[in-house]
């Protein structure tokens, strides 16, 4: 089975090399093949089906996609492969919209119930990450070998532990602002005081989930590592927060601007005619902010993250810059927007492809030297169902 | 058959290592040979699994322990595969097709189209009676709960006001709605014009200050709590809840992989919607009210007008009109006149003379504002009933 040499033209030149370690790193090419127009053609088939069969389809349509995208995904000539199960899938999306109705019904019958409910909810969000990683990784592969989630419970609620508790705080010097009376003031001090705890410690957090995310992932026998880096992160989130500046004081210089116009100062009863015109500008400045501070943001992430990620000898890295992701990011968002919701499925390659050809993945050994891990597999969906319907998806 | 030959690489699931093959299949038989012909596997190709056909993106053979064929050129595979008897997948041939997918937009819309007009209404209005009058009961007490500490605060009118507005009330709904079960609860707001009413589910009918002071003595108080007993005895709170729900949750489905925000906006615009039904339902239950009290339909039009008179004093740059969730009220008007066969004629007063605080908002705001700070109106007294 190994007669390597005669087929030289049919794999890419890395893996033909005899098998004596290379002195040099090989570049592994990566290439994404999907098109607009094929994806269009299954969003919309898929989007078709889930709607005649009340939202059942959903998990194949998410399967079928995520397939699509991870097919054409090619690593060094061959592609990836998503396996989801979608009855799993399916069953953890029932699950998680069962917690979803009674976390929205516990919050309209009283404000306790549905404080209780979110206090459930927030202790149950780290087992739905960890099983929601296990899901994803557990259920990916790339040349016949399986990617995984090395990882229990247990670590990922002492990983998330810090954020419990800072959110416990906010929670209950939200809980304490609510028994106050009507009328009376409540004393806003120590919601201030956890919400600078949550500015000045979110980088930190964020660096800690990410290292777990990607310290704790598996391909077949190789570990995957992200490289200490706390200060880094603090780094990244300062400069955004110095790219936004400015469009926030641009805000603020246009909001005393038109109080002045509309006279509110002098007759407060002019804030009703001031209101739409400042609730415009405030959206429009805040997508300008967006795009440009959260490109900077995006951009800078990743190169951050995947520039200190490797997998034993595989070293990753990502040229993708702000100005590239704004452009990807004005384009599609515009196009969407005017074509309610049809380009989409553009935007959604678009944005792949830029992300997937500014990788860059170079190995210092031969991939040959892989062999399979022996992780158990990850068949139930619940924490991946939870993730999708709450909406936290937190990408690789 | 088929004789093409496709090349491929044979993964182990053992190593990473990719060894280059060719693939043939003849007779219903996958062969897989290294490129010199040595034969390597031989299979039934009805008991293998093959990767979707996405285009020409790579497609998979699974063999029997691990072992995996990857073909990079997946429209060959599948021609191949096709000749050898094998078919795509109903959903996979659709998924190729221009047509299909054009007929699967004209689908979607009417799909989406006919489950706002009639589905969502429907399944809305089949669930809400089903409900236990409980839970919408404890919906509403969780309602006034959050809006007692947010936007209401107590009622300033006298003792007597309450009592006559009560008993006007009752007295008009023994006769105009003899099964509804209410209560009434007077309130009034931290912000914004105090004349209006409305009903949380469970037959709860908050009666704001300023509706009651500006229709005392007459019989538009009853033919609004008589609008607020529409809302009720048709559950239209669950049934708006129901709706936004639905709304929203295939908003999520269609846009909800493009932005959670966007995927809102839908939800918003649509409970716009649905409740100028909601409103025009509860106008005519209005006066079918009136009626069945031995009243003339002509109140609902003055309480109409009334509303018509504050909405104008407020709209100089409030809201605009589509965002009203009381919108066109001229319409509104023009059909209750209609059904309640009040003389065509009949304009609104204008301006209306028993509206008294709501000719002058100004004035409104500070009655509003004088028991907060313990003015002479008196001292804010608790929630009555």
């Amino acid at each position: 089975m190994h007669e390597l040499d005669a087929a030289a033209h049919a794999v890419p030149a890395a893996f033909t090399a005899a098998p004596a370690p290379p002195t040099q790193p090989q570049r592994l090419p990566v290439r994404f093949s999907g098109s607009g127009g094929e994806y269009f053609r299954i969003w919309i088939v898929n989007l078709l089906l889930t709607l005649v069969t009340l939202g059942i389809w959903s998990a194949w349509a998410k399967v079928r996609k995520t397939r699509y995208f991870w097919s054409n995904t090619q690593l060094a000539g061959a592609a990836f492969q998503y396996h989801g199960n979608p009855v799993a899938i399916l069953r953890g999306r029932l699950l998680a919209g069962a917690f979803l109705v009674a976390y929205s019904v516990a919050g309209r019958i009283s404000i306790t119930a549905g404080m209780i409910a979110g206090a459930v909810l927030m202790f149950l969000s780290p087992w739905f990450f960890y099983k929601s990683m296990r899901f994803k990784l557990a259920n990916t592969s790339w040349r016949g070998l399986w990617f995984g989630f090395d990882s229990t419970a247990r670590q990922a609620y002492a990983v998330l532990a810090p954020a419990m508790v800072l959110g416990g705080l906010l929670f209950v010097s939200l809980a304490a602002m609510q028994r106050f009376a009507p009328g009376e003031t409540p004393n806003p001090v120590p919601v201030l005081l956890v919400e600078l705890a949550f500015f000045v410690f979110w980088p930190w957090l964020h660096a800690r989930v990410k290292a777990y995310q990607h310290g704790r992932a598996r391909y077949g026998s190789l570990a995957f590592e992200l490289e200490p880096s706390t200060g880094a992160f603090y780094g990244v989130y300062g400069k955004a927060f110095l790219v936004a500046l400015p469009f926030f004081v641009l805000l603020g210089v246009v909001m005393a601007a038109m109080f002045a116009a509309t006279g509110v100062l002098k007759e407060p009863t002019a804030m009703k005619r001031a209101l739409i015109p400042i609730m415009v500008v405030t959206y429009a400045v805040f997508l300008v902010a967006y795009a440009f501070a959260g490109a900077f943001f995006t951009a800078r992430l990743q190169r951050l993250v995947w520039t200190r990620t490797h997998a034993g000898p595989v070293h990753f890295s990502t040229s993708v810059t702000a100005r590239g992701y704004m452009r990807v990011w004005i384009v599609n968002g515009l196009l969407t927007l005017l074509t309610i919701g049809i380009y989409w499925p553009w935007a959604a390659v678009a944005i792949a492809r830029y992300r997937l050809d500014c990788m860059t993945v170079e190995a210092g050994a031969p991939l040959e030297a892989i062999a399979a891990g022996s992780l158990p597999t990850e068949r139930s969906a619940t924490g991946e169902g939870a993730v999708d319907l709450f909406g936290w998806d937190i990408g690789l | 058959m088929s004789d093409a030959v496709l090349e491929g690489l044979l993964f182990d699931g053992r190593s990473a290592a990719a060894t280059p093959i060719r693939v043939a299949f003849t007779g219903g038989i996958l062969t897989v040979t290294t490129p010199e012909g040595q034969l390597l596997v031989e299979d039934a190709l009805a008991r293998l699994a093959v990767t979707e056909a996405f285009g020409s993106a790579p497609r998979q053979i699974r063999l029997p322990g691990g072992t995996v064929v990857e073909v990079p050129d997946g429209t060959a595979l599948t021609a191949a595969l096709g000749a050898a008897g094998r078919r795509p997948g109903l959903v996979d041939r659709l998924e190729a097709r221009w047509r299909a997918a054009l007929a699967a937009v004209v689908a979607c819309a009417g799909v989406l189209v006919a489950a706002y007009v009639y589905g969502l209404p429907a399944a809305a209005r089949w669930i809400a009676r089903r409900l236990p009058a409980s839970a919408e009961q404890r919906l509403g007490d969780g309602a006034l709960e959050i809006l007692d500490g947010n936007l209401l605060r107590p009622s300033t009118l006298r003792e007597g006001e309450r009592r006559a507005a009560q008993a006007r009330v009752d007295d008009a709904a023994r006769l105009g709605a003899p099964g509804v079960k209410y209560r009434l609860l007077f309130r009034s707001t931290g912000l914004g014009s105090s004349t209006n009413a409305f009903a949380l589910p469970g037959g709860t009918v908050v009666l704001l200050d300023g509706l009651v002071r500006g229709t005392a003595g007459d019989d538009r108080l009853v033919a609004v709590v008589g609008h607020e007993l529409g809302h009720v005895a048709r559950r239209h709170s669950m049934q708006a809840f129901l709706m936004s729900a639905g709304v929203g949750a295939v908003a999520s489905l269609v846009w909800g992989d493009f932005s959670g925000q966007a995927a809102g906006i839908p939800a918003t615009l649509a409970m716009f919607d649905y409740s100028r039904d909601a409103e025009r339902e509860a106008d005519e239950d209005a006066v079918r009210f009136l009626r069945g009290s031995g009243r003339s339909a002509l109140p609902m039009v003055d309480a109409l007008c009334l509303l018509q008179s504050v909405e104008r004093a407020a709209a100089m740059g409030g809201l605009p009109r589509f965002l009203s969730t009381h919108p066109k009220l001229a319409e509104r008007i023009e059909h209750v006149r209609k059904l309640g066969n009040v003389d065509p004629s009949y304009r609104c007063p204008d301006p209306p003379p028993e509206a008294g605080p709501t000719c002058e908002p100004a004035n409104d705001e500070d009655d509003e504002h004088e028991p907060a700070s313990g003015g002479p109106g008196g001292a804010p007294r608790p929630g009555n009933d």
